[in-house]
């Protein structure tokens, strides 16, 4: 390390680069906080991915049933 | 790794048995690693993250989130502290990508610019020097920044970057000769 390169200088002040007084206090105190504080409840990924395919079968079910009953009102002699 | 990053306040345990006694449920041994790694962990986001993002807050959430992950170290894998640097180091470039670049002109001192030393050298060429180090490429930047600033070994890079050796130092190369450019254009 060369003192009078002002590259060296500069390289030597970065590696003296220290946090401000009371910095692992708060580090510790987000620590306590984070593990204090409740988590978001999120849907699993797992029930997510199911909640998909029922949610569309649920929906051809019902247009399935509309369809029946449609044909049944508008087809005379057909009996509900 | 070198002597500055060995440097540990209670050299006695190693940090291996502190992340044991954290899992255990003392909490108060992780007060241990953060007093011992605060200062790499800040140089690091620091230099990596540059001017555009709050050095302390990156840091802080460094080791709230190295809290939160320390059931997935793997003490067989590699060192505590590699460990806790490709969590700074991937926190510290995703913050640099979401800050908005200043230009040159408009690149506000650095907190530690205000040292005696700093007053040799001259603000205008540390900001010209961290202009320079901005503007690697980011695997240049890491790199340089782990080995030159935070005193990581180049096999210990190599494991952060999961490249090798040899790659790190070329990276190593073209950021010291990239960074020696810019110092050449100050001159």
């Amino acid at each position: 390390m060369n003192e009078r390169d002002p590259f060296d200088r500069w390289l030597s002040e970065r590696r003296s680069e220290r946090p401000s007084f009371g910095f692992v206090d708060r580090v510790m105190s987000a620590i306590e906080r984070d593990s204090t504080e409740p988590r978001s409840v999120s849907t699993p990924r797992r029930v997510r991915r199911l909640s998909v395919p029922i949610v569309l079968s649920a929906a051809a079910l019902v247009l399935h049933v509309l369809l029946v009953v449609a044909l049944a009102l508008l087809v005379p002699g057909t009996a509900l | 790794m070198s002597a500055r990053m060995m440097r540990a306040e209670r050299p006695e345990e190693d940090d291996e048995r502190l992340v044991l006694r954290v899992r255990a449920g003392e909490s108060s041994a992780f007060r241990i690693l953060v007093e011992r790694y605060q200062a790499p962990v800040y140089r690091l986001v620091s230099n990596l993250a540059g001017w555009q993002s709050p050095a302390e807050e990156l840091a802080q959430d460094v080791f709230v989130a190295a809290y939160a992950a320390l059931g997935s170290f793997d003490a067989s894998r590699g060192r505590f502290v590699t460990w806790l640097c490709a969590i700074a180091r991937n926190r510290a470039l995703n913050a640099a990508k979401k800050a908005v670049p200043i230009p040159v002109g408009e690149v506000p001192p650095r907190v530690a610019t205000e040292t005696p030393l700093d007053a040799l050298i001259g603000r205008e060429f540390g900001r010209r020097i961290d202009r320079a180090l901005a503007d690697l490429a980011e695997d240049q930047r890491a790199a340089f920044v782990l080995k030159e600033v935070v005193g990581l070994s180049t096999e210990e890079i190599a494991a952060i970057d999961s490249v090798d050796a040899g790659t790190v130092r070329s990276r190593l190369s073209r950021a010291r000769e990239r960074l020696r450019a810019a110092l050449e254009e100050e001159r």
